[in-house]
């Protein structure tokens, strides 16, 4: 889990070019949207596409990715469970 | 006061092929939507559309033109709409006007040949066609319109603003006659793009019903002859309805999503209703914007809850035609002129259930009205740009008392320059100048996070970057912190977000791709940015014509400010430049192959001319202050002349209507930008009316792009205010002891000339 954690983090500054940001900047249980890191709906959009090009796994509903993405520790749970 | 009729209708899309197949579809309650047989996509079977069942061929004989030459879909369907719109009005179109729209331009042919163009470059007829000013010179060409002709891009709103600014040239008196509308066609780029954004729905559309979960792209094209009042009563002409108010907002909240509250959609819908001097219960009929995303219904009726009590009937006719984007204002307008023609509105099909949150439920069966007099159409875009028109019977149509405004003056008071010279602190050009030896020339980059968040810095292509720097330099120079208006041209918008997406959907073959890149490939996003980051809420447009794009922008904020909607504008000119997009137009000789010297600009022998890029920005007011630099005194635009004798012709025809000659001006700023072929132009100019006038050039500085008029005029109004010429720039004669006037004069290509007049406050 630890390991999925930093390389998502990874991932996310990188896809969503967080310029100023450094992976320990980002706090695996910080929300990612809204007054966490700040992230928006396109965002969300955006980490739907990363999910399925790096773990394979499809969101259908958008609305969907409002719970798997609250933070890189749901994400990351998330992947585990639903990973093939 | 001027008003405005609708005396002509032309219109395409997937429900008919013309008015009267529309009006039967719309009255049976037939839909156009269904599987894909035209578009070449791997979406064939995921996806409905509203596809024209034409192929490329089959429109090509419809509209009755050359096969040979190079047609994009998007001016097929153009030109096949404005035909029929010029017979039915039976008009002079020597003296027309004609104002498009759209928002894809040529890119049904660019997506099929993009790879061919960056290297073979077999299809190069293609390579022009990509511009979104490119259909509406088709059109002009086709139906012969000889008067000025532009181009609007806002996303879906575009061509309710395109029905706008041809009302206000009418009203000005700028023109007696315009042919109005838009025209888009379906391309892998979009379908691909929404689905991107996850708000395409997999079965029919469903607007403002619960279960609905997307929308339905479509394709089509559609356009009104504007024409004045008085003339056409006078004339005797059939008249289809009047367009008796309008307004564009912007919601200022988001890229691409609405305002929970609805805020842009809610002021677009009042103001248009405040324009026509009516009030709310007066409306008989809304088609809505309506496009079946959750955002849009949901919000878009909390709007509609909010201004209207009670809610007349409404309905969205999307599930008829799918949404055709650039086209969607116009063809809407078209199906609300039809209620009002016939007092019949048309079924909110595919309607069942209604969303919670509002309740609201539209007409689901063809119903007959009993009295008509005001229908509002709405149109709502990305980058928050929300358009609402009203139409009218011309007998219900308020006569309006307004001053008369001929005494207004437009002032530029506050200016600011994003270049390849060091000009963002300046207010005029440095007598030391940047000397570039290179294949293109590309801005001095500022220090954006000076100036942008970098949360939102970091998904801003370069194009909105040095917008926000230069608009955000020009207002606090002007002392002016809420611009009623924001009017922005660019020829080419955003570029490398285009290319980005386009390539992307090329090498994963349609799969995979990310939304970002799509949703800032619209041309009005720069406009958006400035908007949300001001949280402007007023009249946001973008005018996307070549080197016709930033004197559009310029004649509407003219416009606007003499039709008292605005006092202070922030109007600008923009285009970047890509290494993709300058290799593609050297391949048409359009840019130079090898670097060039900046300096030495007009010895280059290579054909073509030096690319560059920049963003100029103005704020424009009616009144003058001790923040001034210059007054504009006009602009003009004007097409394809014949020969060189048209062009000084016209040139003089401009200082004649501002009671001018050539001895009235102190300084003639031209646009060489070193390809010898078209310089030429410049020279004979130089020789014959220019004679006895000194004459300067620009571009060895700004490079040439579709906007770079915007730098000559950065240039001259700090000449003006500073009463200072530099040597740099100076090609021949000397400048008197005070610099009064300034002409500018731009063309590209001997294709787009343009004009533009400023003087001494």
């Amino acid at each position: 889990m630890e390991k999925l954690i930093e390389k998502l983090k990874v991932e996310i500054i990188e896809t969503l070019n967080l310029e100023d940001m450094e992976p320990d900047d980002i706090d695996a249980k910080e929300p990612l949207f809204g007054e966490g890191l700040g992230l928006d709906s396109i965002d969300a959009l955006e980490l739907i596409v990363l999910l399925e090009k790096e773990y394979g796994i499809k969101i259908q509903n958008p609305k969907d990715g409002q719970k798997v993405f609250f933070s890189l520790e749901t994400m990351a749970k998330f992947i585990k469970e639903n990973q093939k | 006061m001027i008003q405005v009729v609708v005396t002509g209708i032309g219109i395409i899309s997937s429900i008919g092929n013309n008015l009267n197949e529309t009006y039967k579809s719309l009255i049976e309650g037939k839909s156009g939507i269904g599987k894909i047989e035209i578009l070449d996509t791997i979406h064939k079977e995921e996806f409905l559309l509203g596809e024209i069942k034409f192929t490329h061929e089959q429109l090509i004989e419809i509209a009755d033109i050359d096969p040979k030459k190079a047609w994009t879909r998007t001016a097929l369907l153009g030109i096949i709409a404005a035909k029929q719109a010029v017979k039915d009005a039976d008009i002079d179109t020597s003296e027309t006007a004609l104002i498009s729209a759209s928002t894809v331009g040529g890119m049904d042919r660019s997506e099929l040949f993009y790879q061919d163009f960056l290297s073979q470059a077999k299809h190069k007829q293609y390579i022009d066609s990509h511009h979104a000013g490119n259909s509406t010179e088709m059109i002009a060409e086709q139906c012969g319109v000889k008067g000025l002709i532009t181009t609007i891009s806002t996303a879906c709103s575009s061509s309710l603003n395109s029905i706008m600014f041809g009302s206000r040239l009418i009203k000005s008196g700028k023109t007696k006659t315009a042919i109005v509308g838009g025209t888009d066609a379906l391309s892998k780029f979009t379908l691909n793009g929404f689905n991107t954004l996850m708000i395409l729905d997999r079965e029919h559309c469903r607007p403002f019903d619960k279960s609905s979960t997307g929308l339905n792209l479509g394709e089509g094209a559609a356009y009104l002859v504007l024409e004045e009042k008085e003339s056409a009563l006078a004339a005797g002409k059939k008249i289809y309805a009047e367009v008796s108010g309008y307004a564009n907002a912007n919601d200022a909240h988001h890229q691409t999503a609405s305002s929970e509250n609805g805020e842009g959609p809610f002021l677009a819908m009042k103001n248009a209703i405040e324009s026509a001097g009516i009030n709310s219960t007066e409306i008989d009929y809304i088609n809505a914007h309506g496009t079946g995303t959750d955002n849009n219904d949901l919000t878009e009726g909390k709007a509609l809850k909010r201004l209207f009590n009670p809610l007349p009937p409404f309905s969205s006719t999307k599930a008829y035609t799918g949404h055709t984007l650039g086209a969607a204002g116009v063809i809407e307008s078209v199906f609300a002129i039809l209620t009002l023609t016939n007092k019949t509105a048309f079924p909110n099909i595919n309607f069942k259930t209604p969303i919670e949150e509002t309740g609201l439920i539209p007409i689901t069966e063809l119903t007959k009205l009993t009295e008509v007099n005001y229908v509002l159409t709405n149109s709502f875009g990305f980058g928050g740009n929300d358009s609402s028109i009203i139409f009218s019977t011309p007998e219900a149509a308020k006569t309006k008392m307004v001053n008369e405004q001929n005494s207004k003056q437009f002032f530029i008071n506050g200016t600011a320059c994003v270049s390849p010279q060091n000009t963002l602190d300046e207010n005029n050009l440095s007598s030391e100048i940047i000397e570039i030896e290179a294949r293109f020339l590309e801005i001095q980059k500022p220090n954006y996070r000076e100036f942008i968040n970098p949360k939102l810095l970091r998904r801003m292509s370069k194009i909105v970057r040095m917008g926000i720097v230069a608009a955000k330099t020009a207002l606090n120079k002007a002392e002016v912190e809420k611009p009623d208006a924001i009017i922005i041209g660019t020829g080419m918008g955003c570029q490398r977000d285009t290319e980005k997406f386009l390539n992307s959907m090329i090498e994963n073959n349609e799969g995979l791709l990310a939304p970002t890149a799509f949703i800032q490939s619209t041309h009005n996003t720069v406009g958006g940015a400035i908007a949300l980051g001001l949280q402007n809420h007023e009249t946001n447009l973008t005018y996307v014509h070549r080197t016709f794009s930033f004197e559009s922008a310029l004649l509407d904020s003219i416009l606007l400010i003499g039709e008292e909607k605005a006092k202070n504008i922030l109007l600008g000119g923009l285009d970047e430049i890509t290494e993709e997009s300058w290799l593609i137009k050297t391949k048409i000789d359009f840019y130079k192959k090898k670097p060039s010297n900046n300096k030495e600009l007009l010895k280059d022998k290579q054909l073509g001319a030096l690319a560059g890029e920049g963003s100029s920005f103005f704020v424009i007011s009616d009144e003058k202050n001790k923040n001034t630099f210059a007054e504009v005194i006009g602009t003009e635009m004007f097409y394809r002349p014949q020969n060189s004798e048209a062009t000084q012709e016209n040139i003089s025809n401009f200082l004649n209507v501002h009671s001018l000659t050539t001895n009235d001006i102190d300084l003639v700023v031209l646009g060489y930008n070193g390809d010898a072929e078209f310089d030429k132009i410049y020279s004979d100019l130089e020789d014959n009316l220019f004679a006895e006038n000194a004459c300067a050039y620009y571009k060895h500085l700004s490079g040439e792009y579709d906007t770079s008029s915007a730098f000559a005029m950065w240039m001259a109004v700090g000449i003006i205010k500073e009463n200072n010429v530099p040597d740099v720039i100076l090609k021949r004669g000397r400048v008197g002891k005070e610099i009064k006037r300034i002409l500018i004069y731009n063309q590209f290509r001997n294709v787009n000339h343009s004009l533009i007049l400023l003087s001494k406050p």
